[in-house]
C-alpha cells in the first residue's frame, strides 16, 4: 500500500505541476510533451499504476468497510403469507386518467388543478396500499414499543447524525444571500419560473419549462419565495435543504450497505465537500441529483436487504419525483435499477423472495411518473431536449473537437480526463464552479484511489459495483459526452459516491495503520477521524477562503444584474429601465425580472439623437450602462439633463467599475 | 369539462376499487391453491438466477454439480442469529456449527478447500445494529504451499527485526514475488485470457472504425435513417404501423426491422454519425465472439477455448464486415448465439432451447436470407437430433419452445397478413436469382443450385482470393479466412467426421457448415451474404488447432507448457496485425473508388463538405451527383440536419435548366471527376468556378465542388437534345418465333422484345418520351379481343391503343385513364370487337408529368 501511496502522490504532484502549461489539455501534443511533464499523461499513468497497486494490496477480508458481510442478503425462505387488500389497480387507473388528462388538448382538457389533484390522489392511494401491505400501523416495526426500543438503542447515533446534518445545513445557509457571489442569471431563471407559479400564470405542473425541466421542479423555489420573499437567499434555500438531505441519505446508504464508521465519515466528507457545498448554495437545482441518487439507492438497498415493502414504496416515490426535476436526475433512476439488477439477478433466489417490495416500488413509481411519461410521449423533443442540446455527438462539438485535436480518440480522451482529473489532481475549472483547486485535497485524493482499488478487488460484491457505477456514471456517461467538460453541475450525481469512497479509503488506511503499529486497534477510529478532520479542514478553508479570495465565481454580468436591483426599483412601477449593455448585458438576463418583476425594462443600445428624442418624457427613467458605454450614457445625460448620475464599483473588487446609472425622476 | 372529468374519475375509481376487491378475493381464495405454482415459480427464478450467477463468473459447467451444492447449517440459537455465513460470494462447501457456552458460543467451521487454495476466515461478533464488537481473522495455508509461506513469514521476520542487509532485501524481493504469484494464481487464467481476447476483438473491430473500410455505404446508413424517422414519428412507420416488422425503402424493396431497432437507442442518444452507426453494429458482433468462445468451452470442451474470439477477429472477411453497419453481421452474430444456445440444449440444459428459439427469431428478423438460414438450420437440427427432441424429458420443453415460436412469429404474421408478396421472394428477385429466370429449366436450376452450393462450401472460395466478390468486400490477396488456417480447418473437419455419431456438438458444427451456404445459393454465392459461414469455419479451425497442439504436446514434453500460451499469443497478435495493415494500407488497396469500386466519398462529400457549408452559410444550396454510389439520397437523411435538407438535392447541373434563374453564386454542384471533365468542355455551361476538390485516398481528385451558370443558348441546346431523345426509332425483335418490327420511343433500359417475353420482371424503361410509344408490326395477323398491359407504378396515367385491322387502313382507337392502381398494375383494355390485327400501337402517358418522364412497361399481351 505504501508503494501505491508513493505512486499516487507522485501522480498528483505531476498533474498539479503540469496543469499550468498552455498545451496541457491539447491531446495532439500529449505524447511529445510527456517527457517534459507538460501533459496529463504522466500523472494519469502514475495514478492508474497506484490503483493497480492498491488492487493487489487491498485486503478486503480483514479490513475496510467490506469486511462486514450481510447475511440479510441471503435468500429469504420464509413461508409466503396471504396478500393483504390494496388499491393497486385503482391507483394505476387514476394515474392513467391523470396521464390522459395531461395529454388532452383544447376544450377537452380539464383544469390544471384538477389534474394535479387527480395525480396526488393516485400517488396517495398507491402509498396507502403500500402501507396496508406492510401491515402499518399494526406491524411490529411500526409499533410504539418498537420505536421506543429503536430510539433507546440508537439515540446516540441519531444525535451525532443530526449534528452532522445540521452542520451541513449551516454550512450551506450561512451568508447565503451573498456567497457564492454573485447571484447568477440561471438562478434568476429559477426564480422567475417560481414567480410564474406564485403569480398563478403557470398552473400546469406537468408541462416542461425552462431548461427542459417540468414545471414541478420550480415548486420548492416557489414555496421558499412565498415564505421569505424575493431574495437571493430565498431562491437558494431549497438547494441548501436538498444538499443537507443528500448528506443524510448518503449516511443512511453507507450505514445500510457498509458500516457505521464509513457512514459517519462519508457524511462528514460530503457535508464539507466544496463542490457540493457550492451547488447547494446556488438556486439552480443541479444538487437534487445527489439527493435523489442517494435516496433512491438507500431505499432500494434497504428494500432488498430487509425485504421492506415500505422502503420499496418510498423508493418508487423518490424515483417518480426524480422525473419531475432536473433532467440529470433521471440517471438516479437508472442507477437504482442497475443496482437492483446486480443485487437481485446474480444472487440465487433473492429475486423471487423480494418480489413484494419490488412490486411496491414499481407501482408507486408508475403511478407517480405516468403523467410526465404521457407528456413526453406526446412531446419527445422535450424529453430529448437537454440530450440533443448538450450531447457532443448531436450538437457537432464532437466533430469540432475531433478536428481541433486531430482525432476522435484524442478528443474523447481529453473529455474523459477533463471530467475525471478534477476529482483528484487538476483544478476544477469551468462548469459553474471554476475553482482554483481539485474537488479533493491530497489526502482525500489518495483515499479515493485506495477505495477504487479496493472496490475493483471486490468487484463480485454488488456494493462495490454499485459504488463504482454510481461514481463513474455521471463522469463518463454525462460529463465526458456533453459539451465543455468538466461540467461539474452535471456530475453532482457522483458526489455521494465520492464521499463514500473517500470514507472507505480512509477507513482502509486507518485499519492498516492501526494493525501495523503498536497502537491499540481501537485507535483505528481515531486515526480515521483525524484523517477526515484534515480533509474537512482543507475543504472548508478552500471553499470559504481560497475560493472567495480568488473571486472564482465572480462575473461582471451576474454582478450587474444582481446589484442593480435597487437602482431599478427607483424607476417605480410605471417607469422604465433602459439597459445600455451591448455586448455584455441584455434585458433578457433573468435576474432583472426576478428582482424587479413589475418594472418595464428594455435594451437601449442604439444611441442617437433621434432614439433619445423618441423616449417618453413623462415617466421615470433609469439608464443602466456598462462602463464601456460611458460615452453613450453621457450623450443621454446631455440630451436629457436633470437626473442623477452614479458610478457603482464592484463589491468584491472595488477598484473596478461595475456599472453606471443615470436616474431621471419626472414625477413628484 | 371539469365535471365530465370528475364523473369519469369517480367512475374509474369505482371500477378500480371493484377490480381491486375482485383481485384481492381471487388472490385470497386461490392463495392456497396457487401455493404450489408460486413455489414452483420461486424455484424457477432461483434456478435462473443461479445460472446467471454462474454465467456471470464465466465458469465451465461442472460435471459433479451435485457435490458442489453448498451445505449450510447455522445453529438456530436466538442469541446467535447474526452469525455470518455468506456463501454467496464463492460456491464452496462450508458447514458452520455453533454451540452455546456460558460465555457466548463456540463456533466450528468445516470447509472443503480446493487444492492449493489459501483459506481466510474472519469471525466477527456483531451486536444488534451491525456494530462489530470483536473480529478475528485466521489465514491457513495448505501444506503444498507451506514452504513458500514459510519463506514469506521468515522474510517478514527479517523486516521486522530492522536489519536491512543484502540478503534481507533479496528475501524481501522473493517474498514479494511469491505474493505476486499467489495473487496471480487467484485469477482463473482461461477467463483472463478470454477477457483479454474480447478486449483485442473490440480493439480490432473498433479502432479507426471510421477510417476503414474507407467507404460508408448507403446500406449502412439506411438503418440509422429509419431509426431516426421512427423516433420522430412516435415509433411508427411512414404508413402508420406501430413498431413495424419491415421497413419499405421503395415499393419493391424493404429491409427487415431488427437492424433498425438495433440502431434505435444509439441514434436517440448520440444522433447519426458514421462512428455511432458502425460502433453500434460492431458491438453487436461481440455476441458472436462470446458465443463462439463459450461454444468451444462448454460444448466442444476445448482447453484453448478463449481463441474463438481471436479467430473471428483474425478472419479477414469477418474483420472487414464487423467494422461496417451491414445487417449481415447481425445475422451472423445472432446465428452464432443460436448455435451456442442449441448446443447447450443438446448438452442437457433444456431451458437453453428457449434461448435458441429467441436467438433464431433475432436471426430471422435481421435479414431475408436470415429467414432461409433459420429454416434450413432448424430442419437440419430437428432431423439430426429427432430422437433426443422426442425423448420424454424434452417433450415439455419442446412444447414450450413451440409456444414461444408462435409468439415470436406474431410480428411476421402481422406483416404477412397485410402483404400480397413474400418478402423472401422479393429479396430473391431483387438479387436477380437464377431461380426465377423463366429461360432456365428445372434441371438447369437444380444444376446451378448444386454448383453454387458446392462453391459456397469450397475451400477455394473461403481461403483464396476470388474474382466473384466486389473488391470493397474483400481484402487483397486473401479470402474470407486466412490461408494459414486451412490445414487446421481440414483437421477440424476430420475430427468432426470421426465424432459425427458420438458427439452432438461436433455433429452440430458440421451440420451448421453444411446448411449455412443455403441462403446465398438462392441468388449467388458471394461475400457478404455468406458471412455467417465464418462461425462454423472458426469452430472447425479451433478444433483443428487444439488437436494439433495436443498432438505436439504429447510428443514434445519440453515444449508442452509453452504451446498453448504461444498459440494464444500468436492468435492474439493476428487481429492487431490485420488492423494495422488495414488502417495503414487499406485506403489504397483498390484504386477504383467509384460506383463499381469502393464507392468512396459519403463522409467526405456529405459529412465534411456539404453539412458544414450548409450550417455555416444559410444561403447556400447543394446539388450532388448521384452517380458515384448506390442510393445516395440516403446520405442526405443521414448526414444533413432536418432543417438543412431542403437545400440539398441529388442530380446533375442539367437538371436545373428550367430553374437556372434560381442558381446563385452560393449554389454548389458536386461532380465526380469524369462529370467535371465533361462539364468543362460542354458549351452549355459558363463561369465554372471550382471551390473545392475532394481527393481520393490516393490523392487523385475525386469530387469537384463548383459553381456554374448556364450559357445564353443552353435552352436551345437542351431543346434540340430533348427532341433527339424523343424521336421514335425502329428495331426488330422476336415475336412467337418470327421477326417483328417496332417503331418506338428511345428506351433507357431493356428492349421491345422484353415486352412480349412473358416475364413481367424484364421491364422496359423509356428514355424520356411522354407518352411512351410502342408501334408494332406483326409478322402475321393475329386475332385480338383485348390488350393486357402491365406498367410501372404511376399515380395517374392513360393508355391509348390503336389497332389496325387487316382489312382496313383506319385504326380502332381505345383510350383509357387510370388513377391510384398501386404498384406495377396490370390493366386490360378491351377492343370493341375481336379483330385480326397485323399492326398496333400503344401509347402510355404519365398524366402527372410534363412531356418528359421515364415510363416503365413490364409486359404486353394480346388476348
Amino acid at each position: 500500500m505504501l508503494i501505491g501511496m508513493v505512486l499516487a502522490v507522485a501522480g498528483l504532484v505531476m498533474l498539479t505541476s503540469a496543469q499550468a502549461h498552455g498545451e496541457f489539455w491539447n491531446p495532439s501534443q500529449w505524447t511529445s510533451n510527456i517527457i517534459a511533464n507538460q501533459s496529463p499523461l504522466l500523472g494519469t499513468m502514475l495514478l492508474v499504476a497506484s490503483i493497480v497497486v492498491f488492487i493487489f494490496a487491498a485486503d478486503p477480508g480483514s479490513s475496510g468497510a467490506f469486511a462486514v458481510m450481510h447475511s440479510d442478503l441471503r435468500t429469504d425462505r420464509r413461508r409466503a403469507r396471504a396478500p393483504r387488500f390494496g388499491l393497486w389497480i385503482t391507483a394505476l387507473a387514476l394515474a392513467f386518467l391523470a396521464a390522459q388528462a395531461v395529454i388532452a388538448s383544447g376544450e377537452s382538457r380539464p383544469s390544471d388543478g384538477f389534474i394535479t389533484i387527480l395525480w396526488l390522489l393516485a400517488i396517495g392511494i398507491a402509498i396507502v396500499s403500500v402501507l396496508i401491505d406492510a401491515e402499518w400501523p399494526t406491524s411490529r416495526t411500526a409499533s410504539i414499543d418498537a420505536l421506543r426500543t429503536w430510539w433507546n438503542t440508537h439515540r446516540r447515533e441519531a444525535g451525532v447524525v443530526a449534528v452532522v446534518v445540521l452542520a451541513a445545513l449551516l454550512l450551506r445557509t450561512v451568508g447565503l444571500e451573498t456567497y457564492p457571489y454573485a447571484f447568477c442569471n440561471d438562478e434568476g431563471e429559477m426564480g422567475v419560473s417560481a414567480q410564474c407559479i406564485l403569480d398563478g400564470r403557470c398552473t400546469d405542473l406537468f408541462e416542461v419549462a425552462w431548461a427542459a425541466q417540468p414545471r414541478m421542479a420550480f415548486l420548492p423555489t416557489a414555496l421558499s419565495l412565498s415564505i421569505f420573499g424575493n431574495s437571493a437567499a430565498a431562491a437558494r434555500l431549497p438547494s441548501a435543504l436538498f444538499g443537507a438531505a443528500a448528506v443524510l441519505f448518503t449516511f443512511l446508504f453507507a450505514r445500510e450497505a457498509l458500516d457505521r464508521r464509513t457512514a459517519f465519515l462519508a457524511a462528514v466528507v460530503l457535508a464539507t465537500l466544496p463542490v457540493h457545498m457550492h451547488f447547494s448554495r446556488l438556486a439552480v437545482d443541479n444538487v437534487v441529483d445527489a439527493t435523489y441518487s442517494s435516496a433512491i439507492l438507500w431505499l432500494l438497498f434497504r428494500a432488498v436487504k430487509r425485504n421492506s415493502i415500505v422502503a420499496g414504496g418510498a423508493a418508487g416515490f423518490a424515483a417518480a419525483m426524480a422525473m419531475y426535476t432536473y433532467p440529470g436526475s433521471r440517471l438516479s433512476i437508472a442507477l437504482g435499477v442497475g443496482m437492483l439488477i446486480w443485487l437481485l439477478l446474480f444472487r440465487p433466489g433473492l429475486l423471487s423472495s423480494r418480489l413484494r417490495p419490488l412490486l411496491a416500488f414499481a407501482v408507486v413509481f408508475v403511478a407517480g411518473a405516468m403523467p410526465i411519461f404521457a407528456y413526453y410521449s406526446v412531446h419527445p423533443e422535450h424529453f430529448y431536449a437537454r440530450l440533443s442540446a448538450e450531447n457532443i455527438f448531436q450538437n457537432g462539438a464532437f466533430e469540432n473537437d475531433s478536428a481541433v485535436y486531430g482525432s476522435a480518440v484524442g478528443a474523447l480522451t481529453r473529455a474523459a480526463l477533463r471530467s475525471l482529473l478534477p476529482y483528484v489532481g487538476t483544478n476544477a475549472v469551468d462548469g459553474f464552479f471554476h475553482a482554483p483547486f481539485a474537488h479533493l485535497p491530497e489526502v482525500g485524493a489518495v483515499a479515493l484511489l485506495i477505495a477504487v482499488g479496493l472496490c475493483l478487488r471486490t468487484m463480485r460484491d454488488p456494493r462495490s459495483r454499485t459504488l463504482l457505477m454510481w461514481f463513474f456514471a455521471a463522469i463518463l456517461a454525462v460529463s465526458t459526452i456533453t459539451a465543455a467538460p468538466p461540467s461539474h453541475e452535471r456530475m453532482m450525481n457522483s458526489m455521494p459516491a465520492l464521499a463514500i469512497l473517500v470514507a472507505v479509503g480512509i477507513g482502509s488506511v486507518a485499519d492498516r495503520v492501526a494493525r501495523s503499529t503498536s497502537i491499540a486497534r481501537l485507535n483505528a477510529g481515531l486515526i480515521a477521524a483525524a484523517l477526515t478532520a484534515v480533509i474537512c479542514g482543507q475543504n472548508l478553508h478552500r471553499y470559504f477562503v481560497v475560493y472567495d479570495r480568488q473571486h472564482s465565481f465572480e462575473d461582471r454580468t451576474n454582478e450587474l444584474s444582481y446589484e442593480s436591483r435597487l437602482h431599478i426599483a427607483a424607476a417605480e412601477s410605471d417607469g422604465r429601465v433602459y439597459i445600455i449593455g451591448d455586448p455584455l448585458v441584455y434585458r433578457m438576463f433573468a435576474s432583472f425580472d426576478f428582482f424587479s418583476p413589475g418594472i418595464e425594462k428594455m435594451d437601449f443600445n442604439e444611441i442617437t439623437d433621434a432614439t433619445i428624442d423618441a423616449l417618453p418624457k413623462t415617466s421615470n427613467a433609469v439608464f443602466l450602462a456598462i462602463p464601456e458605454r460611458r460615452a453613450d450614457l453621457e450623450r443621454i445625460m446631455q440630451k436629457l439633463p436633470g437626473g442623477v448620475f452614479e458610478q457603482v464599483q464592484r463589491k468584491r473588487q472595488p477598484d473596478q467599475p461595475m456599472y453606471l446609472v443615470y436616474t431621471l425622476r419626472r414625477k413628484s | 369539462v371539469n365535471t365530465s372529468w370528475l364523473i369519469l374519475a369517480i367512475a374509474v375509481a369505482a371500477l378500480g376499487i371493484v377490480a381491486d376487491i375482485a383481485l384481492h378475493r381471487l388472490r385470497r381464495t386461490e392463495f392456497e391453491a396457487l401455493r404450489p405454482i408460486t413455489m414452483r415459480l420461486q424455484h424457477m427464478l432461483h434456478r435462473i438466477t443461479a445460472r446467471l450467477t454462474r454465467m456471470n463468473r464465466m465458469e465451465a459447467p461442472r460435471t459433479d454439480e451435485a457435490t458442489t451444492q453448498t451445505p449450510i447449517s447455522v445453529a438456530d440459537d436466538p442469541r446467535l442469529n447474526r452469525i455470518v455465513a455468506d456463501t454467496l460470494i464463492e460456491q464452496m462447501p462450508v458447514e458452520v456449527q455453533c454451540t452455546p457456552t456460558q460465555n457466548g458460543a463456540t463456533v466450528v467451521v468445516r470447509a472443503e478447500v480446493p487444492a492449493g487454495a489459501k483459506l481466510h476466515v474472519t469471525v466477527s461478533s456483531i451486536r444488534e445494529g451491525d456494530e462489530v464488537v470483536t473480529r478475528h481473522s485466521v489465514d491457513w495455508v495448505p501444506p503444498a504451499t507451506t514452504a513458500a509461506a514459510a519463506s514469506a513469514r521468515s522474510s517478514s521476520t527479517t523486516i521486522d527485526s530492522g536489519s536491512p542487509t543484502h540478503a534481507g532485501n533479496r528475501q524481501r524481493i522473493l517474498a514479494a514475488a511469491a505474493a505476486a504469484a499467489r495473487s496471480l494464481r487467484r485469477f482463473n487464467m482461461p477467463r483472463v485470457a478470454f477477457a483479454v481476447a474480447l478486449g483485442i476483438y473490440l480493439c480490432a473491430v473498433m479502432i479507426g472504425i471510421t477510417r476503414y473500410p474507407i467507404f460508408f455505404f448507403t446500406d449502412e446508413a439506411v438503418h440509422s435513417n429509419f431509426a431516426a424517422a421512427l423516433l420522430t414519428d412516435g415509433l411508427r412507420s411512414k404508413d402508420g404501423t406501430l413498431l413495424p416488422t419491415y421497413f419499405q425503402i421503395d415499393p419493391s424493396f424493404g429491409i427487415n426491422g431488427l437492424s433498425v431497432y438495433w440502431q434505435l437507442l444509439p441514434t436517440a442518444l448520440f444522433g447519426q454519425s458514421v462512428l455511432v452507426t458502425r460502433t453500434t453494429a460492431a458491438l453487436g458482433t461481440l455476441i458472436a465472439a462470446i458465443a463462439v468462445s463459450l461454444m468451444l468451452r462448454n460444448s466442444l470442451r476445448l482447453r484453448l477455448w478463449p481463441i474463438g474470439a481471436l479467430l473471428l477477429a483474425a478472419s479477414p472477411g469477418w474483420f472487414l464486415h464487423a467494422r461496417t453497419a451491414f445487417e449481415y453481421m447481425l445475422v451472423a452474430s445472432f446465428y452464432a448465439l443460436t448455435l451456442y444456445a442449441y448446443q447447450r440444449y443438446r448438452d442437457g440444459s433444456r431451458r437453453w432451447l428457449y434461448v435458441a428459439v429467441f436467438a433464431a427469431a433475432l436471426t430471422f428478423y435481421s435479414h431475408g436470407l436470415g429467414q432461409v438460414l433459420v429454416a434450413a438450420t432448424t430442419i437440419a437440427f430437428a432431423a439430426s437430433d429427432l430422437r433426443h427432441h422426442l425423448a420424454r424429458p424434452q417433450r415439455r420443453t419442446l412444447a414450450g419452445a413451440l409456444v414461444l415460436v408462435i409468439i415470436l412469429a406474431l410480428p411476421w404474421l402481422r406483416f404477412q397478413l397485410n402483404q400480397e408478396k413474400s418478402v423472401v421472394q422479393e429479396q430473391i428477385k431483387q438479387r436477380g436469382s437464377y431461380l426465377i429466370n423463366p429461360d432456365l429449366t428445372l434441371a438447369d436450376k437444380a444444376g446451378r443450385w448444386l454448383g453454387e452450393y458446392a462453391y459456397g462450401l469450397s475451400p477455394q472460395f473461403w481461403f483464396l482470393p476470388n474474382d466473384r466478390d466486389l473488391r470493397r468486400h474483400t481484402m487483397p490477396d486473401t479470402g474470407g479466412l486466412p490461408l494459414a488456417a486451412a490445414p487446421f480447418a481440414i483437421i477440424g473437419i476430420l475430427v468432426c467426421i470421426r465424432r459425427f455419431r458420438t458427439s452432438a456438438a461436433h455433429r452440430g458444427v458440421l451440420l451448421a457448415l453444411l446448411t449455412a451456404p443455403i441462403p446465398a445459393t438462392l441468388a449467388t454465392i458471394g461475400t457478404p451474404r455468406t458471412l455467417w459461414m465464418i462461425v462454423p469455419w472458426v469452430l472447425l479451425i479451433a478444433i483443428g488447432i487444439e488437436t494439433a497442439v495436443e498432438f505436439v504436446r504429447s510428443r514434445t514434453m519440453r515444449l508442452g507448457p509453452w504451446l498453448a500460451p504461444a498459440t494464444y499469443a500468436a492468435l492474439a497478435a493476428a487481429p492487431l496485425i490485420l488492423l494495422a495493415h488495414a488502417l495503414i494500407s487499406g485506403p489504397t488497396w483498390h484504386d477504383n473508388y467509384g460506383l463499381y469500386g469502393e464507392q468512396f466519398g459519403a463522409q467526405q462529400v456529405f459529412g465534411n463538405t456539404v453539412a458544414p457549408t450548409l450550417a455555416a452559410d444559410p444561403t447556400s444550396r447543394f446539388v450532388v451527383s448521384p452517380s458515384w454510389a448506390n442510393g445516395t439520397d440516403q446520405f442526405i437523411s443521414f448526414f444533413i440536419s432536418k432543417e438543412d435538407r431542403p437545400r440539398v438535392s441529388m442530380g446533375q447541373p442539367v437538371d436545373w435548366i428550367d430553374r437556372r434563374d434560381q442558381i446563385t453564386p452560393n449554389t454548389y454542384f458536386v461532380a465526380t471527376r469524369e462529370e467535371f471533365d465533361k462539364l468543362t468542355v460542354d458549351p452549355m455551361y459558363t463561369n465554372l468556378d471550382v471551390r473545392r476538390v475532394i481527393s481520393y485516398p490516393n490523392d487523385a481528385p475525386g469530387f469537384y465542388v463548383l459553381s456554374l451558370q448556364f450559357s445564353a443558348d443552353a435552352e436551345q441546346r437542351i431543346a434540340v437534345e430533348h427532341a433527339a431523345r424523343r424521336t421514335p426509332v425502329s428495331s426488330s425483335f422476336e415475336y412467337r418465333g418470327k421477326t417483328a418490327m417496332a417503331v418506338h420511343s428511345p428506351l433507357g433500359e431493356g428492349s421491345v422484345g422484353h415486352l412480349f417475353d412473358g416475364n413481367p420482371d424484364s421491364l422496359v424503361r423509356g428514355l424520356e418520351a411522354n407518352p411512351l410509344l410502342i408501334d408494332v408490326t406483326l409478322p402475321e395477323a393475329t386475332t385480338a379481343a383485348a390488350f393486357a398491359i402491365q406498367t410501372g407504378s404511376m399515380q395517374r396515367f392513360s393508355v391509348t391503343v390503336r389497332c389496325y385491322p387487316v382489312d382496313s387502313a383506319e385504326p380502332i382507337e381505345v383510350t383509357r385513364q387510370f388513377v391510384d392502381l398501386g404498384p406495377d398494375p396490370l390493366i386490360t383494355i378491351d377492343l370493341p370487337q375481336t379483330i385480326q390485327v397485323s399492326r398496333f400501337s400503344i401509347e402510355v402517358r404519365d398524366d402527372n408529368a410534363q412531356d418528359s418522364a421515364q415510363i416503365h412497361v413490364r409486359e404486353i399481351t394480346l388476348r
